[in-house]
């Protein structure tokens, strides 16, 4: 078992899906509508969700695809469901089907990974979620909520039982410090984490625990945790600046990507640098540090091209 | 009855050959096919429905998962009142409410498909949904053998039977053809009937042109003794009634188009409407 793993294991009532799911299961006391439907993935508080709402709960086997259809038959129907399995397998296999219940039919359903970029890091590519947010991003109705930590996590659970829309919700494996509070505003889509002179990094998920180490004065740090974000306030945060994009996934339509597209699409002044993987499969098994350090997604790496690009 | 039944899947195919000869489009061998299953379903009292209210909370729910028979499923709506009939007129054409497959916001359709296996999946979750509500309606779903090579069928069928949903009634279109060839040439089907049953399904296999037959299938659907979801495979001739579209594999996905093809075609069709 590789080290991050056991960590993760061992520490699991405290992870992101946890603390989404635990929300889920308190609003499911008071809202008959809600139903989760499982591809044979559990989370320690299903064991409460089984024994209190065994009827709301639905593990359809390794069965991604029927898991989207079924899910998207109730929410045709009116009910509000979460469809939960690891990433890769959740957005990947079922894609066609979700482009059709949720892209054509905007069915209304949310789509919770878990496993964003290397969090299976020993599991090998199969397990690796490197294209999510380029392939769900391109979805019409499709909104991404790419969770940095547990308070967030919570905070999402309670926003999208009452989303009329499609929803998808990536969670990172790996345990990381609280950076919200109950009281910050998520509303734009973006979070000013660390203020800066000369320009940002902009991040998401994991990577925005990592920009918050090679920050400074000059350099702060922008945490883009849904898609599509409010370009309008972006826009005025970044205008006349430089931004460091930093993603724990492959750059063709990435995070990077869709701040390119914003910083053209409103003209606006902004030099930008990615950096994220290259576009490789590995199977590496010396932890994620290991993983970031084979795509120069290090210290060592980003501090230089931070130094260099802003002088 | 029956024979109302007869002249109105007459009408029905008439409608449909008609509206896709105009347009020059639609699957037309796909749509004769299941002519008197999707009339005996509408017009046999077996669907509760509500032209005047296409969201009535109370209807049966119809899936039409092999949507390449919309046109036909159109003709119907238009002729149950759905809609206007003119707007058959406009099938696949620019200004039109529908065209080749399936279209959620026409009323009475739905769901959007055209994607097999799509929605086999959509009517077990409403059907399983109704269960949650205590609701007595039934989810029926007009599938098609090809779609049967779906893996995500086969999920489904194992989910439904599992989860008890005997208010899903699941009909196999078993025509015997798919784009390119026959069935049992490029990947056999059969024994389709132990393949359901296999799964913990009822299942029924009758002739899907005889009226009677489909009737006598469905006569007490709404108070079978089991907590199986059931399945009617219905046996089929792709092109039924149009002898020179029929059975072969190069008119799938067509309507005839040049006008030695529409008369012939137009011809075996009058042919046996008036043999019945």
């Amino acid at each position: 078992m590789g080290k991050d793993t056991k960590t993760t294991i061992l520490n699991q009532n405290r992870s992101q899906r946890d603390s989404f799911f635990k929300q889920i299961y308190e609003m499911m006391k008071h809202d008959k509508d809600i139903v989760i439907v499982v591809a044979d993935m559990s989370t320690p508080i299903f064991d409460k969700v089984r024994e209190d709402f065994p009827h709301r709960f639905f593990n359809v086997g390794i069965a991604e695809q029927n898991a989207i259809l079924v899910a998207s038959g109730l929410a045709r129907e009116g009910k509000k469901v979460f469809v939960y399995a690891i990433s890769t397998f959740m957005v990947m296999r079922c894609y066609e089907q979700i482009r059709v219940s949720q892209g054509v039919m905007k069915l209304p359903i949310t789509i919770v990974g878990v496993g964003s970029g290397y969090s299976y890091d020993d599991s090998g590519p199969t397990h690796h979620m490197l294209e999510d947010i380029s392939i769900m991003r391109v979805l019409p109705h499709m909104t991404i909520h790419s969770i940095s930590d547990n308070v967030m996590a919570r905070r999402v659970a309670e926003q999208s039982v009452s989303m009329d829309t499609p929803n998808y919700v990536r969670f990172d494996r790996h345990i990381r410090p609280d950076l919200y509070t109950d009281e910050d505003n998520l509303s734009n889509g973006f979070n000013v984490l660390k203020e800066g002179t000369d320009g940002y990094f902009i991040s998401t998920g994991i990577m925005t625990d990592e920009a918050l180490k090679y920050c400074d004065d000059k350099v702060g740090v922008i945490d883009l945790h849904t898609l599509p974000c409010n370009t309008d306030e972006l826009s005025k945060v970044i205008q006349d600046k430089k931004v460091i994009t930093l993603e724990e996934h492959f750059l063709p339509g990435g995070l990077g990507s869709y701040v390119l597209e914003i910083i053209s699409d409103n003209n606006l002044n902004t030099k930008v640098k990615r950096l994220g993987l290259k576009q490789e499969y590995i199977y590496r098994y010396g932890g994620r540090q290991d993983n970031w350090d084979y795509h120069n997604l290090n210290e060592e790496n980003i501090v230089k091209e931070k130094n260099e690009f802003f002088g | 009855m029956i024979s109302e039944l007869r002249n109105k899947s007459n009408q029905l195919v008439e409608d449909m050959f008609e509206m896709c000869v105009n347009a020059g489009d639609g699957h037309v061998t796909s749509c004769l096919s299941c002519a008197e299953i999707m009339t005996t379903l509408y017009y046999g009292g077996f669907i509760k429905h509500d032209p005047d209210n296409p969201q009535w909370e109370e209807r049966d729910r119809f899936m039409l998962s092999k949507a390449q028979a919309s046109p036909i499923f159109y003709s119907l709506l238009a002729d149950r009142g759905y809609f206007n009939k003119e707007e058959m007129d406009k099938f696949a054409q620019q200004d039109g409410i529908f065209g080749v497959h399936l279209q959620s916001d026409v009323p009475g359709a739905e769901i959007s498909a055209g994607s097999l296996g799509h929605g086999f999946g959509l009517a077990a979750g409403v059907a399983l949904s109704a269960k949650l509500n205590r609701e007595l309606h039934l989810t029926y779903c007009l599938l098609g053998d090809g779609e049967l090579y779906e893996g995500s069928v086969w999920e489904t069928a194992m989910f439904a039977s599992h989860n008890h949903l005997n208010n899903l009634v699941a009909i196999v279109d078993r025509n015997y053809q798919c784009t390119m060839d026959f069935t049992e040439d490029l990947l056999e089907l059969e024994p389709i009937e132990d393949k359901w049953k296999s799964f913990g399904w009822e299942v029924k296999r009758i002739d899907g042109h005889d009226i009677e037959q489909i009737a006598d299938s469905l006569k007490y659907v709404r108070s079978r003794r089991t907590r199986k979801p059931l399945v009617i495979i219905a046996d089929t001739v792709k092109g039924q009634g149009i002898d020179y579209l029929s059975c072969k594999p190069i008119w799938h996905g067509g309507t005839p188009i040049k006008d030695e093809d529409v008369e012939a075609s137009r011809k075996d069709l009058q042919r046996s409407l008036k043999n019945g």
